[in-house]
């Protein structure tokens, strides 16, 4: 049996998945290039473990979209909302390894002075060096995670999907280390053996800071916080008003808000229950995001010391 | 706008086909001091007229002289990996721990001693990009293959 998700963001989910599925199929065809082109540089085999690794997000969010549909069982009461919190951890933890995984790499390569061999190769006859293979391979990988990321973010902005955002920055990084290896393999064709590892080094430094935020961000998440921002360790501000909005209601109220997937959950603790409440009438903000709000519970006086 | 475009597209052209450049510079080394160092690995296959014909070719497309000494293969590896020499010629096992500290050339022939697999090929410094890119033409040329 499938669970309804709310009307207004099934538009939106069903482009989510479509772009999550032309993720795997696009990164699968690069892969398969950078695979025939790598040769012995590290810095390409770098790049092809990374384009692997680029496609965690997309694969955790079929499993997630897919889990969320999903009525609750009685070994999961509260539903799979929260598999989505878990894809997230998942996609934050892929996103930090590639940026710490790159930085180790240029670091490596420059204290180790690697003088990188790349080599020629004998193509349709023609005797090519095969850093021009490796510039066409690279520019290649950088065209669909550009305009993929790109697409995915008003997406993931208005579904509240932080795995799906962390996604498009895993498309930024991807097509960002694409075009620093073209200059890294310029560099070297120019006797510059250092430049690849600068230019890895440089990129893998906002790379890792976009993984650490998405992983304090989820982090959060999974510890029952204050719901965060998209994309940022700041407290929502649909979530803050929402906090303004039943404290306002409850006057004395301990009233505390965490976030279960996309889905916003109250607690107003030190009141008795209201009956007849409409949670949509109590959303602050935007009235097309109130599907956000999706759970108040109350919490009876004598029973709100924790 | 469209000359400017046109000079860089041709300056950048004019770039791209001296590419690669060498790190350590042999290359231009080598054709301006008309003088490359050779290091001939001892043993039988030294003779070989394959090795021979190949310094000939690299000789006439850098128009410098081989300047050649001989010595055991790990000896003159490693001074190929310190940039000592420019080239090493000889047998060499396919698989030997120094192929991660200098370039093998593609072999100009196989053979096998005692089962394992030989090559009558090449090796040149790491990452010196043009100067391998000049001699594994001349390899391929006599028909080597990778």
């Amino acid at each position: 049996m499938t669970k309804r998700v709310p009307h207004e963001i099934e538009a939106d989910l069903a482009k989510a998945r479509r772009l999550a599925w032309w993720t795997l199929a696009w990164m699968a065809s690069i892969v398969l290039v950078m695979w025939l082109v790598m040769g012995a540089s590290q810095a390409m085999k770098t790049a092809f473990i990374e384009d692997l690794l680029s496609m965690v997000p997309a694969i955790v969010l079929l499993i997630a979209m897919r889990f969320e549909r999903k009525e609750p069982t009685r070994l999961f009461t509260f539903g799979f909302d929260r598999m989505h919190s878990l894809a997230f951890l998942v996609s934050a933890v892929a996103l930090a390894i590639m940026g710490a995984t790159l930085l180790f790499e240029a670091v490596h390569t420059l204290i180790k002075a690697e003088h990188v061999t790349v080599p020629p190769v004998e193509l349709f006859g023609e005797h090519i060096w095969l850093g021009w293979l490796m510039i066409a391979a690279l520019l290649y990988s950088v065209v669909p995670p550009f305009i993929l990321g790109r697409m995915k973010l008003p997406v993931a902005k208005r579904l509240h999907d932080e795995v799906l955002h962390t996604d498009a920055m895993m498309q930024k990084a991807d097509w960002m280390t694409g075009l620093a290896g073209v200059a890294g393999i310029l560099g070297i064709g120019f006797g510059l053996w250092w430049a690849d590892a600068v230019a890895a080094g440089i990129i893998s430094l906002s790379i890792l800071r976009d993984g650490i935020t998405a992983l304090r961000i989820a982090a959060a998440e999974l510890a029952d916080g204050t719901p965060r921002a998209l994309g940022k360790a700041e407290i929502a501000p649909d979530a803050a008003a929402l906090i303004d909005a039943l404290e306002a209601r409850w006057p004395g109220a301990e009233v505390r808000v965490r976030e279960s997937g996309r889905y916003l959950l109250a607690q107003v603790r030190g009141v008795g229950g209201d009956q007849g409440v409409d949670l949509k009438a109590l959303w602050p903000g935007d009235p097309e995001r109130s599907w956000r709000f999706a759970e108040l519970a109350f919490v009876p006086p004598g029973h709100d010391e924790r | 706008m469209k000359r400017p475009l046109i000079f860089l597209a041709a300056l950048l052209a004019t770039a791209c086909s001296e590419l690669p450049k060498d790190p350590g510079g042999t290359l231009e080394r080598v054709t301006r001091e008309q003088r490359f160092r050779v290091g001939i690995v001892s043993s039988p296959a030294a003779a070989d007229g394959r090795l021979h014909a190949l310094l000939a070719r690299v000789a006439a497309a850098t128009g410098a002289r081989p300047s050649i000494e001989q010595d055991a293969a790990e000896r003159l590896l490693i001074r190929l990996g310190e940039g000592e020499l420019d080239l090493v010629l000889g047998e060499f096992q396919r698989k030997g721990p120094w192929s991660m500290h200098v370039h093998m050339l593609p072999a100009l022939a196989r053979n096998s001693v005692a089962g394992r697999e030989t090559l009558i090929a090449a090796a040149a410094p790491p990452g010196e990009n043009g100067w391998i890119m000049l001699l594994d033409r001349e390899a391929r040329a006599l028909g080597a293959q990778p």
